[in-house]
């Protein structure tokens, strides 16, 4: 139970926290030094990234015996991840959502509409006799939570 | 006694007596669905308690928690899929029970022993929290700084997976915490040239991307999975007298381990109720049965996860320590409504305090209720097609974040941390040690720096004050013990 994770990945993972907590701790260095207190502004920056970076350390040794052994197991447990790259997909197309509301190209009913559509007929499969449902379902709950959210709550929705 | 009477007759009006029944029911619901969690849930809810009143908003919150954790018995009895990971116990007897064709009986036994685990952690959460309120008035930096510790390093040695990666994640968490301003002396630090860092990041986007969002995503990957289709009726639910008289010594052992657990910090409903399944076991004259369909298997896990919550309150209430992952997420709810968790919020906000604990007694005699009556119909949520479910989740995200800020750039941070909580998800990195560890890093390092102010840069005072010591000692094994067990389990693999 405790290997079944991707080495390759944790990895990554591990060397992207390690890439992060050394800008946290060049951001720290430019902090001025204490004044009123002991400790400063910089000390628990400082201390988190060196502990982070140690434990990735650790993490990143433990993980490298471990790749020549995995890829038996993750031929044996590819069934389990069925459809990755639909979730991969499904969070781009939200990203461009968000993005097209925060850039005001188009405004929240549209846009809405045009998502759910796409990520529901996504999600089925994009099987068409269930297209109509599910835009029927998008078109009910954009509408709807588009009024509950500006006339209930005045919250106004791009 | 003055104020929690004030609090039921609060309660009992008409108001906050439907929000606790929709945030009971909402609860089950979802707590009853594969995949999406209490947490998830009460999450995703806080943008709406903006608009409520405070007391209003914590009542609804727990009728979730209560609901959630008891509503999670369904999919486990019926489907072998818990709900949440509280429910993880009940698989091992409930379902084979399920399969003998005794769905009814075993939801029935699940149900009452949620129930009873409530009643019973709630006369200690009611006896216990203004007394330890008191004593937690004569805390100072130092005990807190201590306990916010061994709140991280016991929920970082306890979480699944191994002890370094939760150690990470915590350390992450609190790193998240750093952009913005210093909550000591209010200087800038690390917004990496971001005007909008200046202010940190907030709660809710971080909350909601970590769980709520990569929940979808992770559930999206699994979309094809289809339940079985199982039935169940509502006679043979409610259990005789002679049933309770058969089962008492398991409840109220059950009860009084789970309430326990609950309230030492960082520790879930899932561990209570594996110690209480083992327990249970262990004192057993048919120890052979469990496993296999037998009574007392489920009654001792559903008790004991269900009193966890009130054990875990106790805590919340009177120190501003989370017990749990989803008690992390009522601090921070509570601080969303600028109230201050901690011992002052029985002199300043008894309402709140109170209100607590009522709507804990009151949230589980309407989970009951509900359960009872309701329970073959709310079985049915189980078949609701998922890609209409998470396509209205992932939307509500997106609309709930702006609404709290009226800003994308929190959309864009809960996007992000979407993706992190999907990634730490996927490495086996725990997301409980994430949010206590982004929840408590202010308050401990205010704490720790007002402490050495005060005593001129000396840690001396760690070792000198008993409750500090003791919390620290208690970190110190908890991390000493953790590490044993993980380099036991590793020789013993290799």
């Amino acid at each position: 139970m405790r290997n079944q994770v991707n080495p390759k990945t944790e990895i990554i993972l591990c060397i992207s926290l390690i890439l992060f907590s050394i800008l946290v701790y060049y951001f720290a260095l430019e902090l001025p030094d204490p004044e009123y207190e002991p400790l400063g502004s910089a000390a628990l920056p400082k201390a988190l990234s060196v502990i982070m970076s140690l434990l990735s350390l650790i993490v990143i040794f433990r993980a490298i015996p471990r790749i020549k052994t995995y890829k038996n197991k993750d031929k044996i447990n590819t069934e389990v991840i069925s459809r990755p790259k639909l979730s991969i997909i499904i969070f781009i197309i939200t990203l461009i959502f968000v993005g097209i509301l925060d850039f005001n190209i188009l405004g929240f009913l549209p846009s809405g509409i045009v998502y759910m559509t796409l990520i529901g007929f996504l999600m089925t499969h994009r099987d068409l006799k269930k297209l109509p449902y599910v835009f029927g379902f998008s078109i009910i709950l954009t509408v709807s939570s588009f009024y509950i959210f500006t006339k209930f709550f005045y919250i106004d929705l791009p | 006694m003055d104020q929690l009477l004030n609090s039921f007759n609060y309660l009992f009006q008409l108001l906050p007596m439907l929000l606790l029944f929709i945030g009971v029911l909402l609860g089950i619901v979802v707590g009853s669905i594969p995949g999406l969690t209490t947490t998830m849930l009460i999450t995703l809810t806080l943008p709406l308690t903006f608009f409520m009143e405070s007391v209003n908003a914590i009542t609804l919150l727990i009728g979730m928690y209560v609901g959630g954790i008891s509503g999670s018995q369904i999919a486990a009895t019926l489907l072998r899929m818990p709900g949440t990971p509280a429910s993880i116990m009940t698989t091992f007897d409930g379902y084979p029970m399920s399969q003998q064709g005794k769905s009814e009986r075993a939801l029935g036994l699940g149900i009452t022993a949620s129930f009873v685990g409530g009643i019973v952690s709630w006369v200690f959460l009611a006896a216990l929290s203004p007394p330890l309120a008191k004593l937690a008035l004569t805390f100072g930096p130092w005990e807190y700084f201590t306990m916010v510790l061994m709140a991280l390093v016991m929920l970082a040695s306890l979480s699944q997976g191994s002890l370094v990666k939760g150690l990470i994640a915590a350390c992450f968490g609190m790193m998240v915490h750093l952009p913005g301003v210093d909550p000591s002396i209010g200087q800038m630090r690390l917004t990496f040239g971001f005007e909008s860092l200046e202010s940190g990041l907030s709660l809710m986007p971080v909350l909601i991307g970590a769980f709520a969002v990569s929940q979808i995503f992770k559930d999206i990957i699994n979309i094809d999975a289809k339940p079985p289709n199982v039935n169940v009726g509502r006679k043979k639910m409610m259990l005789s007298f002679s049933d309770i008289k058969k089962y008492s010594l398991n409840f109220v052992r059950s009860s009084v381990i789970g309430t326990w657990v609950g309230l030492l910090p960082g520790i879930g409903a899932n561990i209570a109720a594996m110690l209480s399944y083992s327990t249970a076991k262990n004192s057993s004259k048919e120890p052979e049965k469990f496993g296999t369909g037998h009574e007392p298997g489920v009654v001792a896990a559903e008790t004991a996860n269900n009193a966890s919550i009130g054990g875990a309150l106790i805590p919340l209430i009177t120190m501003g320590i989370p017990g749990s992952v989803v008690d992390a997420i009522l601090i921070g709810a509570l601080i969303i409504h600028n109230l201050e968790p901690g011992p002052l919020l029985f002199s300043t906000n008894p309402e709140i305090a109170y209100g607590v604990i009522t709507a804990y007694l009151i949230g589980n005699i309407i989970m009951f209720g509900i359960m009872m009556f309701a329970v073959v119909h709310i079985a049915k949520v189980l078949y609701v097609p998922r890609a209409y479910l998470l396509s209205a989740i992932l939307m509500f995200c997106v609309i709930g974040i702006f609404a709290v800020g009226n800003s994308f750039f929190d959309v864009w941070i809960m996007m992000i941390f979407g993706a992190v909580g999907f990634i730490m998800e996927r490495t086996k990195m725990p997301l409980g040690p994430f949010v206590i560890g982004f929840v408590l890093s202010p308050i401990a390092e205010a704490q720790l720096r007002s402490g050495l102010m005060s005593t001129e840069g000396s840690i001396e005072p760690l070792f000198t004050r008993p409750f500090a010591a003791t919390f620290l000692a208690i970190s110190v094994i908890s991390l000493i013990w953790a590490m044993y067990s993980e380099w036991k389990r590793s020789r013993e693999l290799s």
